[in-house]
């Protein structure tokens, strides 16, 4: 004890200060970051750290991470009248978990998650698709958030995708928070009967939820409206607590924003939503809505395809409705608009055409044939989110009213995970007393608990999936051989009579 | 141990060596070494608490045919001699039951104070208790031939209680003198108690020898030499909230000759001057000497080796002389922006920063000294070495403080220092340079933290652990 109070206060503030300092190996090694595209970032928003012994990192300068590093593909999967859907998968063979996001998240929210069972001994397949209205899916209403019709999508997504074949797939369902809503009804539907063997509910109780509803306009309200790039959102959402985990929010946050772009073309809107494009340059539809300003619908979604797009050809006329005010909507910053012959062709009321693109190589003729290149210096670029949750306000109530009776309905073994026990209802409380559904705490989660402690989740999830043994054939009960006689236990003591 | 051409440094004396094999108590160790002002006597601290005294040897002594009222010369060599001259137990360990720590009984600084007569002042302190020591010369007289004969008579005075009647032998007759011996005995005179929260870690008495500071990691306080209730704060650079505090002082010192300048170095590695006659409290410095480390130097343990452990004023007091961890710098008091030189002290550890601050070492606090003349200094370092520079003529000497010519390192050459105003470097044959440790590997546990220089020779006293040695140069 003596040797500890000498020098104590000189030597601790040293090592303050030196603790202070960014970890050797972040400033030792140059930090790869990705390699943002011109159009992205004209003026970068955060200082990049210079090589060597420069100031110190921020720690909280989280990159974005693509998808491609959790996943092993990426699927368009479309459903008749429906609407096209995205779905990230991973695994090849085993059963099937499906997995289904929270309102405001997308499938990549589950990455952690994938890649944590991806390495557990048994094979899993993991499915995640973006639901209606979220990520890149693109479906013919994307307001509808009712839960007839999004339980409906489910259902849709795992036959079309499952459906077909002529064994058993055993589906472990997973869903969050809304997701977790949806997959209960979806569940007792029954449209999944030839295969669901088991559904997980994360973070999601009626009463909470119905309780909570009045604030949650609020709490959305108090949510940014844009930001000016991708890592500035991801920032926003590590440093306000939405997101807990660092490595999760860099994969699972960017998907949940698009990028906005206004021009100032005097006067004149154009409004363009870019289609989303198969493998193959096949030419775009373009929608054009007379009353609004025209669109050219065009979504990118993917760093490798080439758009291609034959925009308003003969709409100029059109066009000349346009409102002031003009939007492009881009998921991915790396998309490359091209069109059928090479040319990207925007056509607007004044003959100005400006287009975004990453290599400034577009050409834009116009009416008059003035054709004039913005780049991204031109206009104010924002982030805006990808799902108008507000827009979804009308339909909160009927996801979760009723919720806690369907999800004892269930009839195949069901797990409900929380971050808190002061989170259940009664009804789930005399559900759980009874024995009708496990219930798992993680108190050191926040709401998405599959990102903030995506390991221990993804355990929960394997140890799910082996007690009920999902995919795995019954157990085999040792029988006794034919004609042993059955043999009672002897009492002991005196016979009541 | 020979050196080269230029300057020699022999070996004089050692007090306290230990013999090979026998461990070293922890209470042994030196922890203060100081001088005196006309260096005759030489005072040392230990961990125990005790501080020993060592008087010079014929400090007189003139040769024939001089003149016998002239100073004595400043012998050389081996007429510079010094022996023990006294002990005593300064301070003794303390239990702070406030806040359930022990206050050890180390003595962090040992300083003297000027006197006219014979008696000698100085004082003492541990983390938090300063002391004032007196010590002086008691003649002692014992006495024969008593009236009254008495079994296990004491002598020197003492009483002699005969309670049985005596039977008188003969008549009456007075006792005799027998011997008169001087004993050197040390009083404590003052304590200077309860100023500081902090453990002290220097004091410095000013040169109207009438007040003096001490300094603790946050605070300087200023103390008049007769009052002890009482104590000025100069200096305090707490922060209302300690979670911001980055910055401790770990040295201060008054200037030699003008009694109201005072120096105080911090962990930052800036040293500040303050003028007391501004105002009451000096917390706004009236100038600040601080290296501003260009961007390509730095690495993660810059903070940390600037921090200054010891600063000293030369005699004339138009120079400061600081020690921080890999360097000493000497710094004019009108230029603040940069020192005017710099010597690496052993540079060839900066590549194993790391390892130092793994085992603790990086923390060391190191003391330095300026000759009398204000053109050597010198400083510890590891391994039992310290290195002797010339401040203007460029020449740079590591001596190994031990006294086994036998022993032998590696010739290997001396580390660079930046000195401005020499190019030229001595390092002759026959040198113990500094090992680099492909040999022997440095030893850290065997660090020279602190020596003395003698006020007008050029006598350097090294603490090694618990040895110390006098070098003649």
């Amino acid at each position: 004890m003596s040797k500890a109070t000498t020098d104590n206060l000189r030597k601790v503030t040293l090592k303050a200060t030196f603790a202070a300092l960014p970890p050797l190996s972040d400033v030792n090694e140059n930090e790869p970051h990705e390699p943002t595209i011109d159009e992205e970032n004209p003026a970068p928003v955060h200082t990049k750290a210079s090589g060597g012994m420069g100031p110190p990192l921020t720690k909280n300068n989280v990159q974005k991470v693509g998808w491609e590093q959790y996943w092993d593909k990426r699927e368009e999967v479309e459903i008749e009248g429906r609407g096209s859907f995205n779905v990230y998968c991973r695994g090849e063979s085993g059963p099937i978990v499906y997995c289904l996001h929270g309102g405001g998240y997308t499938g990549l929210t589950w990455s952690l998650v994938a890649q944590s069972l991806a390495s557990s001994p048994q094979k899993y397949r993991i499915v995640a698709p973006d639901l209606r209205g979220h990520g890149l899916s693109r479906t013919s209403d994307d307001l509808d958030f009712s839960k007839e019709t999004m339980s409906t999508d489910i259902v849709a997504i795992w036959m079309k995708l499952f459906g077909g074949c002529n064994e058993r797939q055993p589906t472990l369902m997973v869903g969050h928070s809304m997701g977790a809503a949806l997959a209960v009804w979806a569940a007792n539907t029954g449209g999944m009967k030839a295969g669901l063997d088991g559904v997980i509910a994360i973070d999601v109780v009626e009463g909470t939820a119905i309780a909570a509803l009045p604030y949650m306009a609020g709490v959305l309200a108090a949510r940014p409206g844009y930001f000016h790039s991708v890592e500035e959102g991801i920032n926003w959402a590590i440093r306000s607590g939405t997101c807990r985990c660092k490595e999760a929010a860099a994969v699972s946050f960017p998907s949940q924003l698009v990028r906005e772009q206004q021009y100032n073309c005097t006067g004149a809107g154009l409004h363009i939503d870019i289609l989303r494009q198969h493998q193959q340059a096949s030419p775009a539809a373009v929608l054009s809505n007379t009353s609004t300003p025209p669109a050219a619908v065009l979504s990118c979604c993917n760093t490798s395809t080439p758009l291609a797009a034959d925009i308003g050809s003969g709409d100029h006329e059109a066009s000349s409705s346009a409102a002031a005010g003009s939007y492009l909507h881009m998921m991915n910053e790396d998309a490359e608009l091209l069109t059928t012959n090479g040319d990207a062709e925007l056509l607007t009321t004044n003959g100005n055409a400006e287009l975004l693109t990453t290599n400034g190589d577009a050409e834009l003729l116009t009416t008059n044939g003035d054709a004039e290149l913005l780049t991204t210096n031109g206009g104010e670029i924002k982030w805006v989110w990808r799902t108008l949750l507000e827009r979804s306000q009308p339909f909160w109530e009927g996801w979760y009213r009723g919720l806690s009776d369907e999800f004892l309905k269930v009839t195949c073994p069901k797990m409900l995970l929380l971050a808190g026990t002061d989170r259940l209802d009664k009804t789930l409380s005399i559900g759980q007393m009874q024995g009708k559904f496990q219930l798992s705490l993680m108190p050191t989660a926040g709401h998405a608990i599959q990102e903030d402690e995506a390991v221990k989740t993804a355990e929960l999830m394997l140890q799910f999936l082996q007690r009920f043994r999902i995919g795995m054939p019954p157990m085999q009960f040792p029988k006794a051989p034919s004609g042993t006689k059955p043999v009672l236990p002897q009492v002991a003591g005196p016979l009541m009579q | 141990m020979d050196s080269s051409a230029q300057s020699e440094w022999n070996f004089l004396q050692c007090f306290g060596e230990r013999t090979p094999g026998e461990d070293i108590q922890e209470a042994d160790i030196i922890s203060a070494v100081e001088f005196d002002h006309d260096g005759l006597h030489l005072a040392t601290g230990d961990r125990g608490g005790r501080v020993v005294l060592f008087e010079r040897v014929n400090p007189n002594a003139r040769g024939p045919g001089m003149d016998q009222r002239q100073p004595a010369p400043i012998p050389r060599s081996a007429a510079f001699e010094y022996r023990y001259m006294t002990e005593f137990q300064s301070h003794e360990p303390e239990f702070d039951y406030l806040k359930s720590l022990e206050i050890e009984e180390k003595i962090n600084k040992v300083r003297w104070c000027r006197s006219s007569s014979n008696t000698r002042m100085l004082l003492s302190t541990n983390d938090k208790t300063v002391k004032l020591w007196k010590v002086y010369e008691k003649k002692v007289s014992s006495l024969a031939n008593f009236n009254i004969e008495n079994r296990g008579v004491a002598n020197s005075g003492a009483r002699v209680n005969a309670i049985s009647h005596p039977r008188l032998a003969r008549d009456l007759h007075l006792p005799k003198v027998t011997s008169t011996e001087v004993l050197l005995a040390a009083r404590c005179k003052k304590v200077y108690a309860n100023a500081h929260t902090y453990h002290i870690n220097s004091v410095s008495v000013n040169s109207d020898q009438e007040t003096f500071l001490s300094a603790d990691d946050l605070r300087v306080n200023l103390w008049n030499l007769n009052v002890t209730e009482q104590s000025f704060n100069l200096v305090d650079i707490k922060p209302s909230n300690m979670e911001d505090l980055t910055e401790v002082i770990t040295s201060a010192q008054f200037h030699p000759s003008h009694c109201n300048i005072l120096a105080y170095s911090s962990s930052k590695g800036c040293i500040r001057l303050a003028d007391m006659r501004s105002a009451a409290l000096c917390d706004r410095h009236a100038k600040a000497f601080e290296e501003v480390e260009s961007q390509a130097n730095k690495s993660f343990f810059s903070e940390i080796i600037a921090s200054i452990s010891d600063i000293t004023f030369s005699k004339d007091g138009r120079f400061i002389l600081s020690r921080d961890y890999m360097t000493l710098k000497l710094w004019d008091i009108n230029k603040e922006s940069s020192p005017v030189a710099t010597y690496n002290v052993h540079e060839q550890l900066r590549a194993r920063l790391c390892d130092l601050y793994e085992n603790d070492s990086i923390f060391d606090k190191f003391d330095c000294c300026m000759n009398g003349q204000g053109d050597a200094i010198a400083t510890g370092s590891y391994n039992n070495l310290f290195r002797v520079c010339g401040t203007w003529n460029g020449t740079d000497l590591t001596l190994e403080a031990s006294r086994d010519p036998m022993r032998k390192r590696l010739q290997a050459p001396a580390s660079k220092g930046t000195n401005r105003f020499g190019g030229a470097r001595k390092n002759g044959p026959g040198k113990w340079g500094a090992s680099d440790s492909t040999e022997l590997g440095t030893d850290y546990a065997s660090k020279l933290l602190h020596l003395a220089w003698h006020p007008e020779a050029n006598v350097i006293a090294a603490a090694a652990s618990n040895s110390l040695y006098m070098y003649c140069g």
